[in-house]
């Protein structure tokens, strides 16, 4: 790592960060949990519960994939939420909880910031 | 050979993720991303080994393996489920729709890569039995079982898209008094060479076929009566350069031909494989009543099936 980044006490990295075969993948995908935060935020904000449902699905399977099972298991509390019909206040609760989720999430490990942090 | 392998998923993380999880496997990846898409590719690429998301909008996994095994195209290509862990009545239906295996996500990369191999392994195995099957064990050349369905194939291919196939039949002459002479070892022997003169004279498209006893049968696609006559003349000649000596006796062997194409049914609609064959089979027989050793091309115009010879028409058994 060239520049520390702030060291960020609530980041999330994914359980597979130390597999060297996943780690473009990771980041590839870190990044595209930056998208799918606004998506969903913006899909809640449009009331389109179905695009909403689809997207927490496909986060829920996507997530678990790459070594993120909170985001995963926030994904599928959302999409339980949302086949339950439940209220749309508790819709908006779980959907800003994977939001939240996915915006934490971090390329790179932990093991690795430690080690940065130490030199 | 590598194998090929079909991912049907609706989510391309899925995708991405089986790319760099399979990477180190040599089998070459195909894509698609939703039902319908796959049941199309299938058909179209004829994978060795379907992965299929179970979970899809529109058309979910089960119908498409449904109508994947409904397809004689797809129905013999092995599909492996991917379902979400713990999802046992998933998993039982698969397999009861005919899928091989299953895989549980998230996957695990080790047992990922191990059900996919295990799952081709036997893939091979089965394509080999299959081929085997279809093999004359003498000669190496196709059997007839082969011929009639690729036969059956090639004509529906002529009166769908107005194609041209040929069909030349053969028969060692006097292959009874060679048996009889120099035994049935030797009469192996004479099959076996004739064979090797097929298959080396033959196109990749082609296909050569022992049909049984001394007879041989060729089908040749895309090809009219003059080229089918040229083929012909090609494997005489090479049959007649076989040098094939016995009990310090050379042995020449000689064969007669008869050669039919679908162009010269009155329409091409018309053409169906027991005319070809009939076609053929007529013109094999005036050849061995005209002398042997001689190709003779049926023509529709004069037709070779006329009676000049005034003789209830047997097959022309052993020449």
């Amino acid at each position: 790592m060239g520049k520390l980044e702030p060291r960020e006490d609530d980041a999330i990295y994914s359980d597979l960060a130390d597999d060297r075969e996943m780690t473009d993948l990771i980041d590839r995908f870190v990044t595209s949990l930056r998208d799918r935060a606004r998506s969903l935020r913006a899909t809640l904000a449009a009331g389109d519960l179905e695009s909403l449902r689809r997207l927490a699905h496909r986060l829920r399977g996507a997530a678990a994939g790459y070594g993120f099972p909170s985001i995963s298991a926030a994904g599928a509390a959302l999409e339980d939420e949302l086949r339950a019909g439940a209220p749309s206040e508790r819709v908006a609760v779980a959907t800003d909880t994977v939001a939240a989720l996915c915006e934490r999430a971090r390329p790179g490990s932990q093991a690795a910031l430690i080690g940065a942090d130490a030199s | 050979m590598t194998q090929s392998v079909m991912v049907i998923d609706d989510s391309s993380d899925v995708h991405d993720l089986l790319d760099v999880r399979l990477e180190p496997e040599d089998v070459l990846l195909h894509h698609a991303f939703s039902g319908a898409e796959g049941i199309q590719q299938c058909a179209e690429v004829r994978p060795d080994l379907i992965l299929l998301d179970v979970d899809m909008p529109v058309l979910g996994g089960f119908e498409v393996c449904q109508s994947l095994k409904e397809d004689p195209r797809t129905s013999a290509i092995p599909v492996i489920f991917l379902t979400a862990a713990g999802e046992v009545s998933e998993k039982v239906r698969g397999f009861d729709l005919g899928a091989v295996d299953y895989i549980t996500k998230p996957f695990q990369p080790a047992e990922l890569r191990a059900r996919v191999r295990a799952a081709l392994a036997t893939k091979r195995y089965h394509d080999l039995l299959a081929t085997r099957a279809h093999i004359d064990g003498l000669t190496g050349l196709w059997n007839w079982t082969y011929f009639a369905q690729r036969m059956s194939d090639e004509i529906s291919a002529v009166r769908r898209y107005g194609r041209t196939v040929s069909l030349v039949l053969l028969d060692i002459d006097h292959f009874k008094r060679v048996n009889d002479t120099y035994g049935h070892p030797f009469g192996d022997v004479v099959l076996q060479r004739v064979g090797e003169v097929l298959s080396t004279l033959m196109r990749a498209t082609d296909a050569p076929c022992r049909q049984g006893g001394e007879e041989f049968a060729l089908l040749l696609t895309e090809t009219d009566l003059k080229g089918a006559e040229r083929a012909a003349e090609r494997v005489r000649d090479g049959i007649r350069a076989l040098r094939l000596t016995q009990k310090g006796v050379d042995v020449a062997v000689r064969a007669s031909f008869g050669v039919a194409c679908t162009s010269s049914s009155a329409h091409h609609r018309d053409a169906t494989a027991e005319w070809l064959m009939e076609q053929a089979d007529q013109a094999l027989y005036t050849a061995k009543h005209a002398g042997r050793d001689r190709i003779v091309v049926a023509d529709p115009a004069t037709g070779v099936e006329d009676d000049t010879l005034g003789l209830e028409r047997p097959r022309p058994a052993g020449g």
